[in-house]
């Protein structure tokens, strides 16, 4: 499968470069900037690459097929979202990426090498908010630090400012029992952050947030993901969202899941995710998606 | 001109400081009256009763039967002054605190292994049920035949009853560490060491923290019983021997140590919990 992500970037942009430089940046190691649909001249190098992947799983039930034949590349700093009917394996592709599931069949390679056992390269922001409820905020953003045995000023400092940027100054020892749905779901994001991965796999992390907090954490991510240039493999139920954020949109079918669309979108950056969505292109998109999506769901619905 | 806007927003900041001092003030006095009314009734009870036990004792029932809280408080001094309470209660806790500490551990130890090794689970879970559902209790003959009427049958059976209630919570605590946790721990690169200290045995904590809170009053329980059974020294064996020679007086004096110990006890696991777990 071949894309072309028009916006990725390839190399690292120190800043949060206006769309032209940035596509001027990208222009030495990424390729063509066509309508971001056909193949172009030559193809960005796979990071992340799932070939014939397939997952089946051996519930209290029968067991059942939930991934038949997946394949599909994700070049590095690619915005890639993934949308599709609940129950459709999008959370295994994630925990196939960070070495969770070993898939039955097929392969899933990472940067050149077969994925095996927990890929320490990744940053997982999973759809609970899994924080230790016996660590305060800041122990708990500290964490992955410690694990990687960091030094203890560098650690205060990287966990300080990570807090600011989330906008949990104030609430470092709260504990998380003590903070709000929200708060929790940014100190997940805050404890994936701070150490920094190439790879943020993200699984509905802003699902259940209300809608004013969710496009300011949308835009809090892509800020930091435009100025990091980590590839980011999303996972959401919310169309708009993944068209917002993504340079990219697949689409899955329902199980045994597969790609029945996979859209670029080409929607300028940097991007301001609530204005974004009054471009006409949005618009475009959306129902180009919706129409791919909504089939699959009322498959499901029957 | 800024002096004049000032000043009324000065005065409101004053007022409004002010205002909630006051409110701040009443609202203690409340919390602190109430409090003192209820230490109040709570003696009030207890002073109550005592004198009515004391009046009815003698002419409407027999003394007999009910002893009076004046014979119960002298009996007490009496046991005082000659050595026999700190025997006796020494005997009992002494036994109480091995037992507990040595059930307790093998719990801890024993329920943390079959909660993480799945195949050891597998194969010995049967039999930890049934010796469970054996009434634990029955057993204290059986051990005062195999060690004897001193301290060691007591210890056996006490941490005997320790051991099931702290093994039960340890093992679902356990078993209970959040797979997906771990994952997301192995991601963020913790080693296995990481894992058990950092997130197994924290998250196991609480569960366990649960059973030695069920288990201390049970160690009293386990302790008294055996004592009871046979015994030569102890709290129980005091008990059965007063209550043998119809010593009324002796079995409420050894009842009343009873109740003070174990509200000694409560208070203080109350006390070690509310510091261990702030997080809750």
């Amino acid at each position: 499968m071949t894309f072309n992500p028009s916006t990725t970037t390839a190399g690292s942009v120190a800043s949060t470069p206006s769309q032209p430089e940035r596509a001027a940046a990208d222009g030495s190691q990424l390729i063509d900037s066509g309508d971001g649909n056909g193949p172009g001249g030559s193809v960005a190098p796979p990071f992340i690459e799932f070939d014939s992947v397939g997952m089946r799983f051996r519930g209290q039930g029968d067991p059942f097929v939930a991934i038949n034949h997946l394949s599909m590349t994700i070049p590095r700093g690619q915005f890639c979202c993934v949308v599709g009917p609940s129950g459709c394996g999008k959370s295994t592709l994630l925990n196939m990426v960070a070495g969770l599931l070993t898939p039955s069949w097929g392969r899933v390679t990472y940067d050149g090498t077969r994925v095996s056992g927990a890929n320490t390269r990744v940053g997982y922001v999973t759809q609970k908010d899994n924080l230790l409820p016996w660590r305060t905020v800041r122990k708990n953003i500290q964490l992955p630090l410690e694990l990687r045995g960091t030094d203890r000023t560098r650690m205060r400092s990287k966990t300080d400012e990570i807090i600011e940027l989330v906008g949990l100054t104030g609430f470092a020892d709260a504990y998380p029992r003590q903070l709000s749905g929200g708060m929790r779901k940014r100190v997940t994001l805050a404890r994936t952050l701070v150490y920094e991965p190439e790879v943020i796999l993200a699984d509905e992390p802003f699902g259940a947030l209300d809608s004013q907090l969710k496009t300011v954490l949308q835009g809090e991510l892509l800020s930091i993901w435009e100025r990091t240039n980590a590839t980011v493999l999303f996972i959401t139920h919310d169309l708009g969202e993944a068209i917002a954020l993504g340079d990219r949109v697949l689409v899955m079918s329902k199980r045994p899941s597969e790609v029945v669309l996979d859209r670029n979108v080409d929607l300028a950056r940097p991007r301001d995710v609530f204005q974004v969505r009054f471009e006409p292109r949005y618009a475009e998109l959306h129902e180009e998606l919706w129409s791919a999506l909504s089939s699959q769901i009322r498959i499901e619905a029957q | 001109m800024s002096a004049v806007v000032n000043a009324p927003v000065e005065s409101f900041e004053l007022d409004r400081e002010k205002a909630i001092a006051h409110e701040e003030r009443r609202f203690r006095q409340r919390t602190r009256r109430y409090r003192s009314l209820v230490v109040a009734c709570r003696i009030g009870v207890v002073v109550i009763a005592l004198t009515a036990w004391q009046l009815l004792s003698g002419p409407v029932i027999d003394d007999f039967w009910i002893s009076s809280p004046h014979d119960i408080a002298e009996r007490l001094q009496a046991w005082v002054s000659d050595g026999t309470l700190a025997h006796n209660t020494w005997a009992t806790v002494q036994a109480m605190i091995i037992g507990f500490t040595v059930g307790s551990t093998a719990g801890v130890v024993i329920g943390f292994v079959l909660g993480r090794v799945k195949f050891l689970a597998d194969v010995f879970y049967p039999y930890v049920i049934a010796v469970n559902s054996l009434p634990k209790l029955a057993l204290a003959p059986l051990f005062i035949l195999w060690f004897g009427i001193g301290l060691e049958g007591k210890v056996v059976m006490t941490s005997m009853v320790c051991f099931f209630l702290v093994f039960y919570n340890t093992f679902a605590g356990a078993r209970d560490t959040d797979t997906e946790l771990l994952g997301v721990m192995s991601i963020m690169g913790a080693s296995r060491r990481d894992r058990l200290f950092k997130l197994i045995l924290p998250s196991t904590a609480t569960w366990i923290f649960a059973g030695l809170r069920l288990a201390v009053p049970y160690s009293l329980v386990g302790a008294v019983v055996s004592e009871i059974t046979a015994s030569s020294e102890g709290l129980g064996h005091l008990l059965k021997s007063s209550a043998n020679t119809f010593d009324t007086a002796g079995t409420f004096a050894v009842l009343a140590v009873l109740i003070a110990i174990a509200l000694i006890l409560n208070i203080g696991v109350s006390k070690a919990e509310a510091m261990s777990s702030r997080w809750k």
